[in-house]
């Protein structure tokens, strides 16, 4: 027994300046993915300091350094440096999907002493960049979640409004013609703006706003186009269309020349009538307020997204005595084409005036199927409202479970 | 006075400012010489800042310098994109041009799908959690509050009311709707007044720059040593 007691004695003996051996540099270093990260480009490293750090001549250790780098990749990047007693940093930057793997090393900062600024990284060696390979994990990779709960509201309130949307689409297609739209008075007007500009024999401008192709509201502008240039083709009247992107010019070329075809006047098309003027705002103001001036059109058209322009465009065109028809989104800009156009489509309406204008089976059951959302919408709305009510004037489970039906709208 | 590079830049702003609001009294060769420049300069500058800030860094570094934008071996997906993109010069050649027509299907598609998650979570949500609130008094919410928010509620439902076109605007459904109109327009005059200001700002800023870096010590200053000043 007591031969027993020796040998645990002299084993732990032994391995006494194993354990208490002072490490000089960082080790035993891990990483692992940022619960916290949703997207996967960031992964928490821990490591164990050094107890006494490294020392090197005419150098100063000033904190640790995380240091990785892509599987097969040969440079190091650099991560963030922590002060020297620091057990775990995170390391963000790390690319997404299909998230790669990576090698992740520790190492010492030094500075020159003195030479403020002037920073020194050595890996464990002084002479190289390269760390040690107790200081390295690898290969290590973040995985992103697929799912992130907190968009659960998105996901449902989405998917809701477009079953809507495609329900309605499949039931009411068949008898768009019997759904009823109500009167938009901008949309009224075009076909007054159309025959002012064909007796006038001047003619049209249509600016589809500053927004780029992949805009709701450019799509929109571009679907008015349509039937604005089937109607002017059918009075040869022309239609002037200066555009501040190159995509939008070409897509609106093809629709200008799609609807020249459908009125039977192929040959009434000028290309060169939709031109591409510079995609800086107030270039492409600049020059649409001068061809305004010098064109003298009889309606002008402003359709889209529009910025800071707005009201300078407007305002011009009203000089010209054009009469003006406008429809945006930007809610910053509406009170300018209010206020200085004779007729403004709000929102909404300019989403809405491809179906009323055209009377597709298609658009009209989309503009039903919207409604409907609207509905359910205002109805959750109330609820919302019934429960937040309820949650301020009484305590208790009710009360709570109130509270988590307005909270559960909530999003980043 | 030497003339420097900042001189001459001064010059050239002050009067281009100046030529552009000549617009102010009619069209004019001066404005028209203005407007040309401008068109002519940002054209020419937006196909510099297209080659520079998208087509090397997004397609000709990726494949054929990946060292420069971080990777370690070529991306080859991006030949995917840069085929997209050259279709588009199909439109020089009349026999092929409908294959511009394919990016600019692609474009629009994606951007309408990217739409609807994104206007549901950063419009949508928002302001119906925005608006899911209590309109009568209680814990933490007093009486003007309770009143506030029941005026938000209501104009919201009005608005929304304005904004159904599938059914005619007749009865208590008509009186929501002009109800919803009247809390657009004092919105919008809200907004109105608000960005004026913020466009007289914007003018004051221009005549600062007018009257402090270009009149005073390039225009005044030089005719005030003329005659001895």
């Amino acid at each position: 027994m007591n031969t027993l007691r020796l040998g645990i004695v002299g084993l732990l003996l032994l391995a006494a300046p194993v354990c208490i051996a002072q490490t000089r540099l960082p080790s035993s270093v891990q990483a692992e993915d940022d619960p916290e990260e949703p997207q996967g480009i960031q992964m928490i490293v821990t490591w164990r300091p050094p107890d006494e750090p490294l020392q090197v001549d005419g150098l100063q250790a000033v904190g640790q350094r995380v240091f990785f780098r892509k599987m097969g990749e040969a440079q190091w990047r650099l991560g963030p440096v922590v002060p020297l007693d620091a057990t775990t940093a995170p390391v963000g930057g790390l690319k997404p999907w299909p998230w790669p793997r990576w090698e992740i090393g520790v190492s010492l900062e030094y500075q020159i002493p003195g030479a403020a600024g002037e920073m020194l990284t050595v890996m464990g060696r002084p002479s190289t960049i390269a760390p040690l390979p107790e200081a390295i994990v690898g290969p290590v990779r973040p995985v992103g979640a697929w799912f992130k709960p907190e968009y659960t509201a998105v996901l449902v309130l989405g998917v809701l409004v477009c079953a809507i949307v495609l329900i309605t689409l499949y039931t009411t297609r068949g008898r768009a013609e019997q759904v009823y739209i109500r009167p938009i008075a901008g949309l009224e007007a075009v076909n007054d703006a159309i025959g002012r500009a064909t007796e006038m024999g001047k003619p049209i401008v249509y600016v589809s706003g500053l927004s780029g192709i992949g805009d709701i509201a450019t799509i929109a502008a571009m679907l008015i186009l349509g039937h604005l240039s089937r109607r002017s083709a059918a009075y040869e009247t022309e239609i002037l269309v200066p555009c501040q992107d190159p995509l939008v010019m070409t897509t609106e070329r093809e629709i200008v020349r799609q609807a020249y075809t459908e009125a039977g006047k192929p040959d009434a098309y000028k290309p060169d009538n939709i031109f591409y003027v510079t995609d800086s705002q107030f270039g492409y103001v600049a020059a649409v307020d001068g061809l305004m001036m010098r064109e003298k059109p009889a309606a002008a058209f402003y359709m889209g997204y529009f910025f800071a322009e707005a009201l300078i465009l407007a305002e011009t065109g009203n000089q010209t005595g054009a009469i003006q028809i406008a429809g945006t989104d930007a809610d910053t800009q509406l009170p300018f084409f209010i206020t200085a156009c004779d007729y403004t489509l709000m929102g909404e309406e300019l989403y809405a005036a491809s179906a009323y204008l055209s009377r597709q089976p298609l658009l009209v059951a989309q503009l039903r199927g919207q409604d409907i959302a609207k509905v359910i919408i205002s109805a959750v709305m109330i609820a919302g409202v019934i429960a937040a009510t309820y949650a301020v004037l009484t305590t208790g489970a009710a009360a709570d479970l109130a509270n988590a039906f307005v909270q559960w709208f909530m999003t980043e | 006075m030497g003339v420097s590079i900042e001189i001459i830049g001064v010059w050239v702003a002050a009067l281009m400012t100046l030529a552009i609001f000549s617009f102010l009294y009619a069209d004019n060769p001066v404005y028209k010489l203005a407007e040309h420049l401008f068109v002519g300069i940002s054209a020419g500058y937006g196909v510099v800042i297209t080659w520079h800030e998208a087509v090397i860094p997004l397609l000709i570094d990726p494949l054929f310098r990946p060292e420069n934008v971080d990777l370690a071996e070529p991306n080859y997906l991006v030949i995917i994109p840069g085929l997209l993109g050259l279709m588009m010069f199909s439109r020089f050649i009349p026999r092929y041009d409908w294959l511009s027509r394919w990016p600019i299907a692609f474009v629009m598609g994606l951007y309408s799908g990217l739409a609807i998650p994104a206007s549901v979570q950063t419009y949508l949500l928002p302001q119906l959690h925005a608006t899911m609130l209590p309109i009568w008094p209680g814990v933490e919410v007093d009486a003007w509050t309770a009143l506030s928010n029941f005026l938000l509620v209501v104009g919201v439902l009005c608005t929304l009311a304005y904004f159904y076109f599938s059914r005619e605007h007749a009865g208590a459904f008509g009186v929501a709707s002009k109800i919803g109109i009247f809390f657009l327009m004092v919105a919008f005059g809200a907004s109105f007044g608000n960005t004026v200001m913020a466009r007289v700002s914007l003018l004051i800023g221009r005549v600062q720059f007018l009257y402090d870096d270009w009149w005073l010590p390039l225009v005044a200053a030089p005719i005030s040593r003329w005659f001895g000043g």
